[in-house]
């Protein structure tokens, strides 16, 4: 197993520890606190009788779990944004075999692909059915970006996508669909006409009739150009808006024949078994059986997962996006931390003198932690509750505060908050741990108070610990009695 | 001849708190026979708190043996000492030092809950000591809502509801009024005769000392003296 597969896992499996035993030490407190109700009607009327502290305190512990819940929250929310747009962008395209000469992954604007025979598009499709590969489509395309003029007006576009698809094979990727909703496929456009996406028709002010010439290639002195009408105006949804290009869609045949590439493409997309989001699942086995064919069929392309790729690098990025906040909110969940510390042994402190009673009139350490304990598991669901609420209300703020100061990259791309229940869930336990560890301590060192000292509201003598120091035990034993002996049975 | 409760022998105390050494006890040797009542007066900070916590199993001698019911103290555990405490002892604290939180009836019953005894019982028992000191209807006002001197009746109860063998009692009736004072005396005393409780008093107080059977002296952590009364 590779070690990045390794890590999330180790993540997963140390979260699952942690939950269970903030749950068990949860349902173990209440456990104990329901076999000595006293104790527990101590600890809750201990945090109501001064409930304005009490939300004093809830509001200074829900201060980490503030900070963790909207870290994560945004982080969700830029994986939504980002993995949306993966979607968005490429649609039904789970894979696409070509051969890139440039761009693509990582670069601006879409790869530059070299023509390929046409008769790639059979071979790769005839394997993969007879290795019955998941799936559902394959389609050959050719994709070019160009300049384009829209003879009709001023508008001109120095880069706009033109793509010729074969309408027999486009089953799987979807129609193409007009401003109006209904279907417009490419069988009812008539010689050298095209769709237009809304992209493109705004960017060249573009109407149904209007005349584009489309410039493919500005090197020949003669230049190499074509002309086409505009045949209707589609949706920028599913094919129509691959990358979110302006886009120029034809027939296949009638984008062979314009950009003098007759008999050849440049890719041939795949589609996966299930939606749009569910087909990168079979993306490592098909692009296998991919790969497969281009080595026997000695093609010299290039296999691209191109949405499992993307999806990764989308969650990458909101990850290290998450990391930074909660990065950022360390320092501030450390701090919260040791105020957790000084507030909850200010508030045991100052009951010290009762603790000492309670102890003396019978109560044991163990009820007395357990007291404690319970004071701070309330003190911990409330402070976490709030916290989770409060980092969602803050992770709200800031990715409004963000749409509004850095506008979306995209016309279409929509900056809206996003979370994933899990996340909450993350954020309620590490508070829970955060105020467990803390409270925990200070319960522990509580328990252990001199009862004298504590009733007489002396302090600790400096270099000792609480309950730890037993002078000259020695010289109390009686004679012949054992080291440690447990004392007498009760009369 | 009765068993001693309470045997102490050269006992001595010193507080060590770095700068200063304050020897507390000095040497102290007692022995409290079962059902009597003794009064330990002195000056101010001649021990006599001391000697209550020390010998109660509150705090740790420095050195000397205590035996309570013939057990050495230092060979009980925190929690045999603890459970002892519930079981087998009453305390009577110079604050009173009720639990803030709890009523009086829930204050009184606490040591008997801890004890693991049944919550009506409890419950029941803690009323009835409640009337005993006549405060049959304050049972459920907190600390806050009663007056210094219910509040030390409240803790007289406490102390004696889960009928102890032994009662240590800092200043039992120093809050109260001389009407007040009286009527816990004599509760005191009428359970030191019907139930042989041993009770051990730290006093100032001449009318209460001398409502004991003895009186021990104590100054500059010594016992000084010893008078009988009976």
């Amino acid at each position: 197993m590779a070690s990045e597969d390794l890590v999330p896992l180790l993540l997963q499996a140390g979260g699952g520890i942690l939950a269970a035993f903030l749950i068990g030490l949860t349902l173990l407190v209440a456990y104990r606190a329901a076999r000595a109700p006293v104790i527990a009607r101590m600890a809750a009327r201990n945090i109501l009788r001064r409930k304005r502290r009490f939300a004093l305190v809830v509001g200074g512990l829900m201060i980490g779990t503030a900070i963790i819940a909207s870290s994560l929250v945004i982080g969700d929310t830029l994986e939504y944004i980002f993995v949306n747009d993966v979607y968005v962008r490429l649609h039904a395209v789970d894979e696409y075999v070509a051969r890139e000469m440039g761009g693509g992954l990582g670069t601006p604007g879409p790869p530059v692909l070299a023509p390929i025979p046409e008769s790639t598009f059979p071979a790769l499709r005839d394997y993969l059915d007879s290795q019955q590969s998941a799936v559902d489509g394959v389609a050959p395309a050719l994709m070019q970006s160009m300049p384009v003029e829209n003879l009709n007006g001023s508008q001109g576009s120095p880069s706009v996508l033109v793509v010729g698809y074969n309408d027999s094979y486009e089953g799987a990727f979807g129609p193409l669909l007009r401003r109006d909703g209904a279907e417009a496929p490419l069988s009812s456009l008539g010689p050298l006409e095209a769709y237009v996406n809304e992209r493109a028709g705004r960017e060249l002010a573009v109407e149904e009739g209007h005349q584009l010439r489309l410039v493919f290639d500005s090197t020949k002195a003669a230049g190499g150009f074509a002309v086409v009408r505009v045949g209707g105006i589609v949706q920028d949804w599913g094919k129509a808006n691959w990358e979110r290009q302006p886009q120029i869609l034809m027939d296949l045949s009638e984008a062979q024949r314009s950009l003098n590439y007759t008999g050849l493409i440049n890719i041939v997309r795949v589609s996966n078994v299930g939606d749009v989001q569910a087909g990168v699942v079979h993306s490592a086995a098909v692009s296998r059986d991919l790969n497969r064919a281009v080595i026997l069929n000695q093609m010299p392309l290039t296999v691209t997962e191109v949405k499992a790729d993307r999806l990764r690098e989308a969650k990458e990025f909101s990850q290290e996006v998450e990391e930074v906040f909660l990065l950022m909110g360390a320092f501030s969940i450390t701090s919260g931390m040791l105020l957790i510390v000084n507030v909850f042994t200010m508030l045991v402190g100052e009951r010290k003198g009762e603790l000492g009673v309670a102890r003396a009139i019978g109560v044991t350490r163990s009820q007395l932690l357990t007291m404690l304990v319970a004071e701070g598991v309330l003190y911990g669901l409330a402070s976490a509750a709030v916290g989770v609420l409060a980092g969602l209300g803050l992770g709200f703020l800031v990715v409004y505060a963000f749409g509004v100061i850095f506008p979306p990259p995209e016309a279409g791309m929509v900056l809206g908050f996003h979370f994933d229940p899990i996340s909450l869930v993350v954020a309620f336990t590490a508070g829970l741990v955060v105020t467990y560890l803390t409270v925990g301590a200070a319960a522990l060192y509580f328990s252990r108070l001199n009862i004298v000292r504590a009733i007489r509201d002396i302090p600790e003598p400096s270099g000792g610990r609480m309950g730890w120091r037993r002078p000259s035990k020695i010289s109390q034993r009686s004679p012949g009695a054992p080291p440690g002996a447990s004392g007498p049975r009760l009369p | 001849m009765p068993k001693a409760m309470v045997r102490a022998r050269d006992a001595h105390k010193v507080y060590d708190s770095g700068a200063v050494e304050v020897h507390a006890l000095r040497g102290v040797s007692l022995a409290v026979a079962q059902g009597e009542m003794v009064a330990i007066m002195g000056p101010s900070g001649c021990g006599k708190t001391t000697l209550l916590n020390c010998f109660s199993g509150l705090d740790d001698l420095t050195s000397g043996e205590v035996e309570i019911e013939g057990v050495p103290l230092g060979t009980m555990n925190d929690a045999t000492r603890t459970e002892y405490r519930a079981k087998r002892m009453g305390f009577i604290f110079q604050s009173y030092n009720l639990i803030p939180v709890l009523s009086a009836v829930e204050n009184v019953e606490l040591p008997l809950l801890v004890s693991g005894h049944d919550a009506r019982e409890a419950r029941k028992r803690a009323l009835a000591m409640l009337g005993l000191v006549g405060l049959e209807d304050r049972v459920r006002h907190k600390p806050a809502e009663l007056s210094a001197g219910q509040q030390q009746r409240v803790a007289v109860a406490r102390a004696l509801v889960n009928t102890p063998a032994i009662v240590w009692a800092d200043e039992p009736t120093g809050n109260l009024d001389s009407e007040s004072s009286d009527q816990v005396m004599g509760l005191l005393r009428e359970l030191n005769k019907k139930n042989r409780q041993t009770f051990i008093l730290v006093t100032h107080d001449h009318a209460i000392g001398s409502r004991a059977d003895r009186i021990l002296r104590m100054v500059n952590g010594q016992i000084v003296d010893e008078v009988r009364n009976r």
